[in-house]
Order: C-alpha cells, then sequence, then structure tokens
C-alpha cells in the first residue's frame, strides 16, 4: 500500500471508474458506493504521504513515459495540502451526489425505465471520477506535458460530457454552453501548450525544475505572458471571464463546487510553473497581474450583487473570490504566495459549501429564483446555517481559514508595496483590495437574510432540511475551515517549505 | 524593562462570560437561575479583573499566549495598565446592568430574552477581550464579533424601526472593520510585529511620511465605533436597542472600545512621539473639537431623551480623543480617566432614562415635566451625572476635565481650552433643562397628585427596585470617584499608563 503513493493516489479514481462499467447488472446504486470507497482511500494515502512529507524531504516517483514526457509525481509542501484538501471536497460532494444526482436524472428524464435510469445514475459517477484524477495530475505533475494532459482532461471528460448530460435549461443550450465550456477551456490550455513549446524550443526539457533555466531570456518574457494568458482564461480573470456564470449555473450544483476548484487551480499551476522557477522574470508582470485582479474582484462582486438566480449568484461570485488568491500571488513576496495558495484553498472549501447549499436550496424549493425565497429559516435551519457559515468562510472573517488567507495575502502585498519604487500607488490599490473585500460580506449575507428571513414566502411540505447524506458532508467541510482558521499551522508549515524556499 | 508574568487569570476572567452564554442557553426554560447565571458571572469577573490590579501595580504584564497562526502573527492577550482600566469599567458595571436588565426585561415582559442575555454575555466576553488584546490582530478579531453580537441586541424589538437602526449600525461599523483590517495589515508589513508597545512600533525610519499618514487615516477610518463625526451616525439610530442594551453597550463597551482602540493606536503602535513628528495631533484635536461641538448643538436640538443622551455621548466621545490628541501626559491622563469616570456617569443617565420609559412610560423631554417629584431617586441620580458631564464638583467628570485643561496648557494649546470651555457650557445648556423641568416644573397632569416618598412610583412594583437601585449605584460610584480617584485602583492605573508612556 505503501509503494507507489502517489501514482496509486492519481489512478484510483479511473480503476474505479472502470469498476463502475464493469458492474452492469443491479440498480446502479452502489456506483456512487464505489466512488466514495475510492476517493477515501486515496484521501488516507494522500494523509500518509503528508505525514511522510512533514519532515521535509518531499515524495518523487519518476515514471518515464516516452523521450523528454514522463509522468513524473512529486509531492511536496505545496502540492500536498491542496491535493489534499481538493480530494477531502471531491469525497464530501460525493457523497452529496448520492441524492442529488437521483433528482436531477428524474427530473431530467422522467420517462426513463430502471435500467436506463441505472445507466445514468452510473455514468455520472464513472465521469465523476475523473475530478479527482485530474486534480491529483495538475497538482503533482512535474512535467508540463503531462500537466497539460491532465488540464485537458479535466476540461474534457468530466466537464463536458457531465454538463451536457446532466446539466440545466434545456437539452439544446445545455450542449450549447457545454460547447462554449470546452471552447474557453481548449483556448486557455492551447496557450499553456504553445508557452512551454516555445519554452522547450529553448532549454530542451518539459521539467519543471529545469524551468528556471529560461530565466534572463528574452524569450522568457513571451513564455510567460502565454502561459500566464491561458492560465487567466481558466481564472477568469476579466476580460476572459464571460464562460465562467454561464458554466458554472448550468452545470450540476453537485459538482459545480469543483469547477470552482477547475478554475482556482489555475493560481496553484501559476505558482508551481511561473513564480517559482522564473521569479526574476515575473517581477514586471506583479503589478499588471495585482490591478487585474483588483478590478476583477470588484467587477465580479457587483456582478454578483446584480444577480437573481441562486446558483448564477454563487458562479459569479468565484469570479470574485478567485481574484483573491490571484492577487495575493501576484504580490509574489512571501507572505503573498503563501496567503494566495491558503485562501484558494480556503475559498475552494467555502465555494463547495455555497454551491452545495444553493442546489440544496434549489432541490427544495424547485425554484432558482432567490426573489421567491424567504424565510426559509423556520424550514430548513441546517441549511440557513449552512449558508452563513459559506459566507464567513468566502468574506473572510474569524475564525474561519479566509481569514488567516486574507490576512496573509494582504499583509505579502503591503509588504511588496513597501519595496516597490511606487509605493504609495501600489498602497492605494492594495487599501482599495482590501475595501472590495467588504462586497463579499454584503452579497453573501444580504441574499442570506434576503433568503432566511423575513416573511416565508412559499409554502410547501416538502421544503425541508435535506437528507443527512446530502447536509452532514457539507457541515464536516465547513468545520474543515473553522478548524483550518483557528489552527493553520500545518497547512502553514508545510507551504513554507517550498515558498520560503524561493 | 517592564516584566511580563505568565498567567491564566486573563482566560479566566474571559471564561466567565463564555460559560455564562453557554449556561444561559442551558437554562433558557428558567428565567430566575439564567439571570442568576448571568449575575453570579459577572461579579466572578468583576473579582478575577480586579485582583490582577495589584500585579500590574508593580509594573508588570499579565500575558496568556493563545494560538499562533503564522510566525508573528498570533492571538493572544497581554493586559497591562490601561487596558486593566477599560476591563475593570465594563465587568464592573456588567454586573450592574445585569441586575438592571432584570427590572427592566420583565417590567416591559419583553421577547426573546435568552436571546438578550445570551448576546449581552457575547458582547461583554468581546468587549473585555479587546481591553485584554495583546495585539492588533487580537483586537481586530474582538472588534468584529463585538460588531456582530451587538447587531442582534440593537435589533431585539424586531419591528421595523429596529430593523433599519440595526442596518445602520452593521453597515457603519463593519465597513469601519474594514478599514480597520487593512490598517491592520498595512501595520504588520511595516513594523513585521502588531504587538502594542508602549513606545509604539512604528519608526520614522522605515517608511515615508506619505505612508504613515495613509495608515493613520485607514485607523481613523476604522475607528467608527469612536462615533467621531462625520462617522457618528449609528449611534443615535442604535438607540432603539432596549435601555441596558444602550446603557452598557452604547456608553461602555462599543463606543469604549472605539476610543480604547483609538488611543491605543496613538499611544501605543504609533508612539507619542512619531505622532507628534507627523503633525498628526493637531488634525486629530480639530476632528476632535468639531465632535465636541456639533455634538452637542445636536443634542440641544433633540426632544427624544435617549437621542439626546445619545449626542451627548458622541461629544464625550470626543473628549477622551481630544485628551489623546493633546499627546501631553497630562492630556493623556485626562483621556485615559475620562473612559471610567464618563462609562459611570453615562450610563447613570442611561439607566434613569430607561426606568423613566419603565416606569412612567415617557420618552420625550418635554413630557418630564414634574416628574422629579414622582421619581426622586431617578431623578436625583440623572442630576448627578448631569452634573459630571458639565464637569461640576463633586461628581467625577470635574477630575478628567480638569486634567483635560491641565493637558491644553501642558500642550500650549491655548484654543483647545477655550474648546474645552464652551463645551462644557453647552453641557449645561442641554443637560439642565431637564433637571430643571423634572424638579420646578408643574406636571401636566397630576396624575398621582403630590406623592411621599416612600409611597413614590418608584416603589409601587418590586420589579421596579431592580432598576433603581443599580442607578443609585452608579450615581454613588460617580461622587466617590471625585473624592477617591483610587477606588478599584483608577488613579493609580492611569498613572502608571502615563508614566510608562512618557518614561
Amino acid at each position: 500500500m505503501t509503494s507507489y503513493l502517489l501514482l496509486q493516489i492519481v489512478f484510483v479514481p479511473i480503476i474505479a471508474a472502470v469498476l463502475i462499467n464493469l458492474f452492469r447488472s443491479g440498480k446502479g446504486r452502489h456506483a456512487g458506493w464505489i466512488t466514495i470507497g475510492a476517493l477515501i482511500y486515496t484521501s488516507i494515502l494522500l494523509c500518509m504521504t503528508g505525514i511522510k512529507i512533514s519532515g521535509g524531504r518531499p515524495v518523487f516517483e519518476l515514471y518515464a513515459v516516452g523521450p523528454d514526457v514522463g509522468l513524473n509525481l512529486l509531492a511536496d509542501g505545496l502540492s500536498l495540502p491542496i491535493a489534499l484538501i481538493i480530494n477531502i471536497i471531491c469525497v464530501a460532494l460525493a457523497f452529496y451526489s448520492l441524492h442529488y444526482v437521483d433528482h436531477r436524472i428524474k427530473l431530467i428524464y422522467p420517462d426513463a425505465d430502471e435500467k436506463t435510469y441505472a445507466m445514468y445514475y452510473k455514468r455520472f459517477f464513472f465521469l465523476y471520477l475523473f475530478f479527482p484524477t485530474g486534480f491529483m495530475g495538475v497538482a503533482f505533475s512535474t512535467n508540463l506535458i503531462s500537466m497539460y494532459v491532465f488540464l485537458e482532461l479535466l476540461t474534457i471528460i468530466p466537464l463536458y460530457f457531465i454538463m451536457a448530460q446532466f446539466g440545466y435549461s434545456d437539452y439544446i443550450t445545455r450542449y450549447k454552453v457545454a460547447l462554449m465550456c470546452l471552447f474557453w477551456g481548449v483556448a486557455g490550455a492551447t496557450l499553456f501548450l504553445i508557452g512551454i513549446l516555445i519554452g522547450f524550443n529553448e532549454i530542451g526539457s518539459f521539467e519543471i525544475g529545469e524551468f528556471s533555466r529560461l530565466s534572463g531570456k528574452p524569450v522568457t518574457f513571451w513564455v510567460i505572458l502565454l502561459i500566464l494568458t491561458g492560465l487567466c482564461t481558466k481564472l477568469a480573470i476579466v476580460p476572459l471571464h464571460v464562460w465562467m456564470p454561464w458554466v458554472h449555473a448550468e452545470h450540476p450544483t453537485c459538482i459545480a463546487g469543483l469547477l470552482a476548484v477547475y478554475a482556482n487551480i489555475a493560481a496553484y499551476v501559476a505558482v508551481r510553473v511561473l513564480i517559482y522557477p522564473l521569479h526574476n522574470d515575473m517581477l514586471i508582470f506583479s503589478v499588471p497581474i495585482m490591478i487585474m485582479a483588483v478590478v476583477t474582484m470588484i467587477y465580479g462582486a457587483f456582478l454578483t450583487l446584480a444577480q437573481t438566480d441562486a446558483k448564477r449568484f454563487c458562479a459569479c461570485s468565484t469570479i470574485s473570490q478567485i481574484s483573491y488568491s490571484v492577487f495575493g500571488i501576484g504580490a509574489m513576496t512571501v507572505m503573498g504566495v503563501k496567503g494566495g495558495i491558503f485562501y484558494f484553498i480556503s475559498h475552494i472549501i467555502g465555494k463547495a459549501i455555497l454551491f452545495s447549499t444553493a442546489g440544496i436550496l434549489v432541490y427544495s424549493t424547485e425554484t432558482r429564483d432567490m426573489r421567491e425565497m424567504g424565510g426559509l429559516w423556520s424550514k430548513m435551519p441546517l441549511t440557513a446555517i449552512l449558508w452563513m457559515a459559506a459566507a464567513l468562510i468566502l468574506s473572510a472573517l474569524p475564525p474561519t481559514s479566509g481569514f488567516v488567507g486574507k490576512w496573509l495575502f494582504f499583509t505579502g502585498a503591503f509588504q511588496a508595496a513597501k519595496s516597490h519604487p511606487a509605493g504609495v500607488m501600489l498602497v492605494i490599490i492594495v487599501i482599495v483590495a482590501v475595501l472590495s473585500t467588504l462586497l463579499t460580506l454584503v452579497y453573501t449575507f444580504l441574499t442570506g437574510f434576503k433568503i432566511f428571513f423575513g416573511p416565508l414566502k412559499m409554502d410547501s411540505d416538502h421544503i425541508k432540511d435535506p437528507p443527512l447524506t446530502m447536509s452532514l458532508p457539507i457541515l464536516l467541510l465547513a468545520i474543515l475551515a473553522i478548524v483550518l482558521g483557528i489552527y493553520p499551522e500545518p497547512v502553514l508549515h508545510l507551504l513554507s517549505f517550498v515558498v520560503t524556499g524561493n | 524593562m517592564i516584566e511580563v508574568v505568565e498567567s491564566i487569570r486573563p482566560l479566566l476572567a474571559l471564561a466567565c462570560p463564555f460559560a455564562c452564554a453557554l449556561l444561559i442557553l442551558k437554562f433558557r426554560k428558567n428565567p430566575n437561575i439564567r439571570e442568576g447565571c448571568t449575575i453570579a458571572a459577572s461579579v466572578i469577573q468583576f473579582g478575577i479583573i480586579i485582583s490582577m490590579a495589584p500585579i500590574i501595580l508593580q509594573n508588570k504584564w499579565i500575558s496568556t499566549r493563545l494560538i499562533t497562526i503564522a510566525p508573528g502573527i498570533d492571538l493572544g492577550f497581554r493586559l497591562d495598565a490601561f487596558g486593566l482600566l477599560f476591563a475593570i469599567t465594563s465587568s464592573f458595571l456588567w454586573i450592574l446592568v445585569s441586575i438592571y436588565s432584570i427590572g427592566y426585561m420583565r417590567a416591559l415582559k419583553e421577547h426573546a430574552q435568552t436571546r438578550f442575555y445570551f448576546m449581552f454575555a457575547l458582547a461583554i466576553f468581546s468587549a473585555v477581550s479587546i481591553a485584554m488584546s495583546k495585539n492588533l490582530i487580537t483586537f481586530y478579531v474582538f472588534y468584529e464579533a463585538l460588531t456582530f453580537s451587538t447587531y442582534w441586541l440593537v435589533a431585539h424589538h424586531e419591528d421595523e424601526e429596529a430593523f433599519r437602526g440595526a442596518k445602520k449600525y452593521l453597515t457603519y461599523l463593519l465597513f469601519s472593520g474594514w478599514f480597520l483590517f487593512a490598517a491592520v495589515v498595512f501595520t504588520y508589513a511595516l513594523a513585521g510585529t502588531t504587538d502594542f508597545m508602549a513606545g509604539g512600533i512604528l519608526s520614522a525610519a522605515g517608511s515615508s511620511k506619505t505612508t504613515l499618514i495613509i495608515l493613520f487615516g485607514l485607523f481613523a477610518l476604522g475607528s467608527m465605533k469612536a462615533a467621531w463625526m462625520p462617522f457618528h451616525a449609528w449611534l443615535p439610530g442604535a438607540m432603539v436597542a432596549p435601555t441596558p442594551v444602550s446603557a452598557l453597550l452604547h456608553a461602555v463597551a462599543v463606543v469604549k472600545a472605539g476610543v480604547f482602540g483609538f488611543v491605543r493606536v496613538i499611544c501605543y503602535v504609533f508612539g507619542v512621539d512619531l505622532f507628534q513628528a507627523l503633525g498628526l495631533g493637531l488634525v486629530l484635536g480639530i476632528i476632535a473639537s468639531f465632535t465636541m461641538l456639533v455634538g452637542s448643538f445636536f443634542a440641544i436640538a433633540e426632544d427624544n431623551l435617549k437621542r439626546r443622551l445619545a449626542y451627548s455621548t458622541i461629544s464625550q466621545l470626543s473628549y477622551i480623543l481630544f485628551g489623546a490628541a493633546l499627546l501631553s501626559p497630562y492630556g493623556i491622563q485626562g483621556a485615559m480617566f475620562h473612559i471610567p469616570f464618563h462609562g459611570f456617569m453615562k450610563i447613570t443617565l442611561f439607566l434613569c432614562a430607561g426606568a423613566i420609559i419603565v416606569i412612567s412610560g415617557k420618552n420625550r423631554i418635554s413630557q418630564l415635566s414634574g416628574i422629579g417629584k414622582q421619581m426622586p431617586v431617578t431623578m436625583t441620580a440623572f442630576a448627578i451625572g448631569a452634573a459630571g458631564m458639565c464637569g461640576i464638583p463633586p461628581v467625577s467628570g470635574f477630575i478628567s476635565k480638569w486634567f483635560l485643561c491641565l493637558g491644553s496648557i501642558q500642550a500650549g494649546a491655548l484654543i483647545f481650552l477655550c474648546v474645552i470651555l464652551v463645551s462644557s457650557i453647552l453641557d449645561v445648556i442641554y443637560f439642565f433643562p431637564i433637571v430643571r423641568m423634572a424638579f420646578f416644573k408643574k406636571p401636566e397632569m397630576e396624575a398621582l397628585g403630590r406623592t411621599r416618598w416612600f409611597s413614590s412610583m418608584e416603589t409601587q412594583n418590586p420589579l421596579y427596585l431592580f432598576m433603581v437601585i443599580p442607578l443609585a449605584v452608579t450615581a454613588f460610584f460617580s461622587i466617590v470617584f471625585c473624592f477617591f480617584p483610587n477606588t478599584f485602583y483608577i488613579h493609580d492605573l492611569v498613572k502608571l499608563a502615563v508614566n510608562n508612556l512618557f518614561h
């Protein structure tokens, strides 16, 4: 069990997916449990890896595939915490999906007989398992080509297919939106690929570790620019954010939380591929990134304030939230990068909770229009608590993990401003950024109050808290965020191995 | 060098309101036990806090380290003389207000009393944590906690007016909290630490003057809890809360946390010398003078008794900022004295206003004619509080005002001396008509006729005694402080704090 740790972590989900397809008989119910079992197994492996590397020595596994291309996996202080948290979110959302997918299939394919139903049910979990594989692959790869492959895998298999088959809206719109998502995803990844190919031309290697040899060369600027633009597409930085509200809103809610991860993991890629090896060449991009991030923060927040649709609301909030971690990373100081990564972790937890809560609302009220909801506190108290927890995490208030992240990356940004020639201007940018976090508080809590307090607008017996398999995992995620807020030391300890060596 | 003693006493003191909050939830079905918990917790808390005074007076700091978030960023408590001053004030007044709340809440048959006591205990928890904070980050965390816990108290009535007031309250204070956060982070980036130090942690060497002035602006906007003008509108709006809340939170805990934080920032983050060198003393002095005068004018025009008291609070809080802005030993001494003294006097006034509302059902000043004969104890206490506000001996307001005047002379700013004298006259103008009306004007309706002392309205219902006794006690203490400023070690603590600041 302890050998090939990382290889197992990446590929056990795919093996589980194959297993699901092998069991053709039965009602298909076990598909969900196989998924959960596989993911819990990989989570345990991740924890073991974590214990192994907490001494400071990374785990490195080499699997050559072809010339210059290899499936080399590296678990160090930077990739492991991210992979672990993502995997935990995958487990929680798999639990959540058990019921949700059931409801979704019945809604989309009302006349399906038992066999067709089981087929769809299995197909969902089959596709779902490509998410953890993709995320773990991106997190652990040290070879740029394999990283690219995993990024594409994420876009094509789970994103496109799940969306097209289980999404909202009618059949045509669903496929259109799925296609749009695919185009944007592929466009971003292609820019990324062009960037690394130019890099390869120069240094003759796809290994990220070798990438620092590019440092100081004239072509480096263009490599960075291409890769950065590609990543910005994934990160939905204004003006490359168009796809985000659409894609997030039309997805089945149980994977919408993972879409926030899909978008935000590009921030990790930026740290891994660009900032870590090419720190000095990246410095000129620092201020532009920060400005773009601030613009996105404010724009995204106002976009969110204007939403009336529960799912679009969460989607627009993702646009704004992601740019917080981009902002921190853009500062390119030790604290900034640390804080940016920590905020990324906090955001994906918070967003998984918020999306799932929105999903529960849609599931039980059968409407997506938040204007029709009101006074739901008396009907579904647990859901209200979950929403408030997500609001606390996303608006980065103590004692949640968001606060630690926000504190760290803003400190980093101020430190960058201190040493920068245009210091005062940068200080003002940072202050604007800090103030714009207030908007998050406004939109999460204001909407929360509107949905859960005031007069009860709809009355029906089936409006009640969801079954425990849906709410409990989400509640555990909220507790995780609070634990990370009070005791972030383990994660920060792991992060500092990599970041301080910068 | 100041010695630091490790002790868990600060944690014990904080555990009281926290445990109390949980017990309140536990005994929500049984009001007598529930209120008993509150009173017991408040007495124990005061005992623990006052027991730390002798240690502090030996020029030691009591510290407890809680958790470290990242190197240099930790949550922890460290009590010094100035913090203890605030802690003593809020914990002592909590005892009296707990007793008072029993009378007030039950006489008015308020709803959701468990939530009220629960949030009240949490608010006290946050206020005392603010007093004991070791560094800006702890301070910020509990500053926000205070805002959230008091929101529910302000919105207690849950009608439209209450929600409007509470919304304004939350909007202002959250907005301000964000500025404070920016300021805290910025300070950390500049100084590498956020621990409060007697000489300040920032230095002019490390950063440009503009940066430091921006930082001060952030701190000032972050201190909207201090209700300086033009960011004061939340305070009169928050007067929709039940009177015990207005009394403790809006005369002691919330607004005092604001000014306490402001003085902390000036003296322990910037440091007096740096503040002087940046020329910010003058800026703050002008803001404070403006608020003192304009707040008084607003008060004169107000007919609602609680709102008039709110404007008076706005004006009086600026005395504290004013004293700090003078940056002279006497000025800061006056500011520090004013924190407990104003707390006692203003709470007397608020408790009186609440008693008047409950017992006679009146809340406008124009209705108060002749009420002094019907409620002699209440109105006598009110007169004492009013006299204190105007700085008339033998009430403790005299002492703080005396030091503020001395401070402005010491700072060589005679114009500020004029401001303080004019402001005192304005205080007289808006307080004494109330006293005059209450005692000397004939009541419009002789509802009860001439009453004798033992048959006054105040003794009609045993619940009323729960209200009258606490307000008599605070009025009594307001006078005691004038003759014996060292009650509860207040004088020694202030002296010690100022000595540490000016070596």
